[in-house]
């Protein structure tokens, strides 16, 4: 499926779907509008806890050893064969 | 000493930074299980009988559920992102068959609680009462079908079946996925996890709902919530100990050592006994540092053969005999420990070889390492080990745990009866030690359920995958102090999330069901 076709396939769901996924938006719309203070608060934690995991932790602090060091497959199979013939 | 900070190695480093994680993240999972069970069955009273209390309880559960959940989750990815950084090479050892069922558990966990979640928290009042119970029904479907995922990956770890090892990349692939999914360990470990996760899920609303007794509040919400969490909190653990069971039934067969270990076995035998209580020490009599004698011990005649094999008179192998070499129940010779090391070693040495063939083009040599390689990966892990000792694990950490777990379930039982005796009879404040028991059972089942995956996982060192791969060849060549580093800032990091949660929680508990007349419905002893 192309770029167009998938922009008129969405075009026309929307179309055939306004009423319900207007009510989806109001859902959620309303829900986080009326949200309670502990509800506004577990919603900060949630983002803060994302934000530490994926920034700082997923970029910074934890990248995955064997894409960072290699680009194809090949040179990770042979890093890991080799880790995994020589090792103690 | 578990960890010496000062030189401890990047195997240790990664294995505790793992190890607080896992237990971090599983103080979340176990009462999203079974609260979303509890919630999703007190809706369904209410849409059934329109009685007004259960909608109140479904909500104010709810408003529980909802916290839980939201500081727990995503805690689990932080695991992921070690297999990437400091497991590497176990993560790229088993990366299709592990891949496949923790992809499956991400689109399902996202779509299904992502959608559902939304529909049971903000719901109310805007779609109908019967969608809004399928909507709590499904987060409880969804937070369980997550777990079985999970639970299966680790399952593969324990008893590696269903796939087939590429020399050319170094990577099992999945040969069978329902071989995989279907494997009797996947059954019972996710059976287990999950009926155990229900038991603390109501000793969790047995404890809460006490704390209003005590404080005399809501008398009448509390003892529906206790009679309730009571029915399922008898079910789970009945269910927790068949399938503990089972476990256990599997474990002799696959794991012998962990089993071993679980006991402080060093010599088995027909008719094996089971250590009920005993004190573990150190005896210059014992060939290894690891093994341990127990001393002060009530023991069961026969029972641990029992618990192996449902045979009073059945073989099982204690941890020198593993070590020595023996014939299980099934009549499978099991080579000496160091036979099997050597075989390892063969596997690697096979290995090696094989992939200098390829590159060098020679088909001869390729294929009969290929074929040595073939004929000792059973025990390719054992080639990794430089003495017996090291395929010996913690012995008593994993023998004093699997009684911690044990005990509790059976206070578990006697809390559960109980509670369900005395709120049907509207006589529970009548006794003052039952709320405060109930109250320490909460804790006690956070306890119980560490200590049965202490069991699990320190069981089945020095493996992340049994046989296979052990500890010290999977992890990465990295610096330990860059480990250390992040194990301190994922402590401070969950350890404020758990804070976070238990003062929300507090607050919100204080506050109370939001429409139980003021906190003064009608008293238990009264009705």
């Amino acid at each position: 499926m192309n770029t167009r076709n998938m922009l008129t396939f969405i075009t026309i769901f929307i179309d055939n779907n306004y009423s319900m996924l207007k009510k989806v938006w109001a859902l959620y719309y309303d829900g986080f509008r009326n949200m309670p203070r502990w509800g506004k608060i577990l919603w900060t934690v949630i983002l803060v806890k994302l934000f530490v995991m994926f920034i700082v932790f997923k970029l910074f602090l934890m990248p995955n050893y064997l894409n960072s060091r290699f680009d194809s497959a090949e040179e990770k199979s042979d890093y890991v064969l080799e880790q995994l013939t020589t090792k103690p | 000493m578990l960890l010496d900070l000062t030189t401890a190695s990047v195997v240790e480093w990664s294995r505790w930074q793992f190890a607080l994680t896992a237990i971090y993240h599983y103080m979340f999972v176990p009462l999203t299980l079974g609260l979303a069970l509890m919630i999703a069955i007190m809706e369904s009273v209410w849409v059934k009988t329109r009685d007004k209390s259960w909608l109140n309880a479904t909500k104010f559960w709810m408003k529980l559920f909802g916290i839980n959940f939201a500081i727990g989750v995503a805690t689990g990815l932080i695991l992921e992102f070690q297999f990437g950084t400091n497991w590497s090479n176990y993560s790229w050892f088993v990366g299709d068959i592990f891949g496949a069922p923790l992809a499956i558990e991400g689109i399902l966990a996202f779509f299904l609680e992502s959608t559902f979640v939304a529909v049971m928290f903000f719901g109310w009042e805007k779609v109908s009462k019967r969608f809004h119970l399928i909507s709590t029904w499904m987060v409880y479907v969804g937070a369980n079908i997550s777990a079985l995922w999970i639970l299966v990956a680790n399952a593969w770890m324990q008893n590696p079946v269903g796939m087939e090892f590429n020399p050319m990349t170094a990577r099992n692939e999945m040969e069978n996925f329902w071989a995989v999914f279907l494997s009797p360990t996947a059954i019972s470990k996710f059976t287990h996890t999950v009926t155990s996760a229900y038991t603390l899920s109501a000793c969790f609303v047995i404890g809460v709902s006490s704390w209003f007794i005590i404080k005399k509040r809501h008398f009448e919400f509390s003892r529906k919530s206790i009679m309730l969490a009571s029915v399922v909190g008898i079910v789970s653990i009945m269910l927790t100990m068949y399938t503990g069971d089972q476990s256990a039934q599997e474990v002799t067969k696959t794991q012998p050592m962990k089993f071993a270990a679980m006991e402080g076995l060093n010599k088995g035998g027909r008719g094996a006994e089971f250590t009920l209580i005993g004190i573990l020490h150190e005896s210059p009599d014992l060939p290894s540092e690891r093994m341990k004698e127990t001393s002060c011990a009530i023991r069961i005649p026969k029972m641990l053969s029992i618990l192996g094999y449902h045979d009073a008179n059945a073989y099982i192998p204690g941890i020198q005999d593993i070590i020595d070499g023996y014939t299980s129940e099934e009549g499978k010779v099991v080579l000496p420990m160091a036979q099997r090391m050597e075989n390892g070693r063969k596997a690697i040495e096979a290995l090696k070889t094989y992939k200098q063939a390829i590159k060098d083009d020679n088909k001869s040599v390729a294929d009969s390492s290929l074929h040595v390689f073939n004929m000792n990966y059973a025990d390719f892990g054992y080639g990794h080990l430089s003495s017996t000792d090291e395929a010996i694990p913690h012995v008593p950490l994993v023998f004093y745990s699997f009684r911690i777990m044990v005990g509790l379930g059976m206070l578990f039982v006697l809390l559960f009866v109980l509670s369900l005796w005395y709120a049907r009879k509207r006589k529970f404040d009548k006794f003052k030690w039952l709320p405060y028991l109930a109250l320490f059972c909460v804790p006690c089942a956070y306890i119980a359920s560490q200590c049965g995956w202490i069991v699990a996982e320190l069981g089945r060192q020095p493996w992340t995958v049994q046989d296979l791969l052990p500890v010290n060849a999977a992890v990465t060549d990295i610096n330990a102090t860059w480990v250390m580093t992040t194990f301190w800032l994922f402590a401070v990091l969950f350890t404020i999330l758990l804070i976070a949660e238990i003062r929300i929680m507090c607050h919100q508990i204080k506050k109370g069901p939001a429409n139980s007349q003021n906190g003064n419905d009608n008293n238990i002893s009264n009705n």
